[in-house]
Parts: C-alpha cells; sequence; structure tokens
C-alpha cells in the first residue's frame, strides 16, 4: 500500500491507532489524556497533510506530532508541577542518607536481574517508576526509548542540562529505593 | 578532592557527554576510595540495564473497537 492510500481517516486510526497510543503511554500516565492526545494528532495530520514530506515514513511523521503535543501538555503542566518526593531528598541532605545504601553488603538492585524472571523484575521497575513524577518518566522514556541527546531533551523539557543529570541522579536513587525495598520483602 | 555528590553527578553526566579529563580523574580517585559510590556505580548500571529492557519495546495500549469507530468520526469533522 502507497503512503497516499493510507492518508485517510479510517485507515490512519486502523493502522496507528494503537501504536501512537502505546507511544504516548510510554511517557504519560493519564489513558484518557494520551487517548485526546492521540485525537488531536489525528486531527492536525489531517488539517495539515500537504505538509507531509512523502520521504518521511507517515508514522515517524504521526509520532513526531503527537510528541510535540506531548511536550507542549508538559510545559502547561510545568505550573501547576508540585514535586512530590521532595522530601525523599530534603531529609537529612546534610547526611546524605539518600546515598548510602542502607542495607550494605552486596543485596544491592542488582541482584533483581539475578533473582527475578525479566517479567517480574519488568513488573516491579513499572511500579516503581510510576512512583516518579510524570515529568520524570517523560524524560527517563526520552533517554531510554527514543535514546535522545541531552539538548534534545532539555529543549523538550525547557530544563537546563544540570537539570537533566540531578533528575536521571534522582531517579535512579528513587528506582533503588524502591527496588531494594521490593526486594526486601 | 570531589564529594559523594559531584561524584555520582558524574556518573550520570558521563553517560551524556564526555567528560574533563580533570573530571574524569577525580571520580576515579573519589571511586577508588569510597565504598558507597563504588556502590552507586554498579546499582546506576544495573537500573541502566533495566531500563532499556524496560523500554526496547512499548508496553501496548489498544482503543477498543468502540472507541476507534468514534475516533474516525471525530477528527474528519
Amino acid at each position: 500500500m502507497s503512503e497516499n492510500e493510507e492518508i485517510n481517516p479510517e485507515l490512519l486510526v486502523e493502522n496507528h491507532g494503537d501504536y501512537l497510543l502505546s507511544f504516548a503511554m510510554s511517557k504519560l500516565r493519564d489513558l484518557d489524556l494520551a487517548k485526546d492526545l492521540v485525537q488531536d494528532t489525528f486531527v492536525s495530520a489531517l488539517t495539515k497533510l500537504d505538509s507531509f514530506e512523502k520521504r518521511s515514513k507517515l508514522r515517524t511523521w504521526l509520532t513526531s506530532i503527537l510528541n510535540r503535543k506531548i511536550i507542549d501538555h508538559w510545559r502547561k503542566a510545568e505550573t501547576r508541577y508540585t514535586d512530590p518526593i521532595s522530601n525523599f531528598f530534603d531529609q537529612n541532605d546534610d547526611q546524605r542518607h539518600w546515598l548510602l545504601d542502607k542495607r550494605g553488603g552486596d543485596t544491592g538492585v542488582r541482584n533483581i536481574e539475578q533473582e527475578l524472571s525479566h517479567e517480574e523484575s519488568m513488573q516491579e521497575l513499572k511500579e516503581c517508576l510510576d512512583t516518579l513524577p510524570e515529568k520524570w518518566n517523560g524524560i527517563v522514556s526520552s533517554k531510554y526509548l527514543e535514546e535522545k541527546e541531552s539538548e534534545q531533551i532539555c529543549n523538550d523539557f525547557d530544563i537546563t542540562p544540570s537539570n537533566l543529570w540531578v533528575i536521571i541522579h534522582r531517579t535512579k536513587l528513587l528506582l533503588r529505593d524502591c527496588l531494594q525495598n521490593k526486594l526486601a520483602r | 578532592m570531589k564529594n559523594c555528590e559531584d561524584t555520582t553527578q558524574d556518573i550520570e553526566r558521563s553517560s551524556f557527554v564526555r567528560l574533563s579529563l580533570k573530571d574524569r580523574v577525580g571520580m576515579r580517585m573519589h571511586l577508588s576510595l569510597c565504598k558507597d559510590c563504588r556502590r552507586y556505580f554498579k546499582d546506576s548500571k544495573a537500573i541502566d540495564r533495566l531500563l532499556k529492557k524496560r523500554f526496547t519495546h512499548l508496553s501496548k495500549y489498544s482503543f477498543t473497537k468502540e472507541e476507534k469507530e468514534d475516533l474516525k468520526r471525530k477528527i474528519v469533522s
């Protein structure tokens, strides 16, 4: 099927709807919001079909439109954003308790790779990722799913490079703490 | 001498950019002396591996049949 034939509402939804929804959900937690953004993406795509470069893949083009909508959402959400986990870092910061692996020994997060099956470890990881601020989830997805460069991520999320290192650093500390708690159970 | 916070942050920074020689040497020196940061270094790599696995494939989400029909109508009007 050529790309031309593919561009009608029916086929857009059938061929790309679920993919775009899955992509949006790698960055968002709110399924209704994700569905709305996919719908907006189709509307935008159909109104600016003439700007679609036939050389690029339709799905790539659609994904880039969706990505911009997700980024707009982050920017709007920014002002309402409060950090639900700042306590983790702010209390006793001088003791850097967060840096220390309180359990000591070698019962670290590395054991999760040995002790749990792939499915189990992915389930635990998902639950831990869900405890992060949503925006951080989006940043993690940009880095590990899309393998974006730091400059691009900083641009998308409107943060400075040093914000980015700190967020990745804190993400890992939180994930480590969360995974270790799960292992200790 | 670098402290633990600088060192662990440099560990993350180094996955995005190439550290300066000064920072690389400082990081190595600190790591050779600090058990907690060595542990952080290993844990950080382990979490990298987990996250890479997690994001290799998108988790699947789907619209229901009804939602798709609804969507097809909505995006043309």
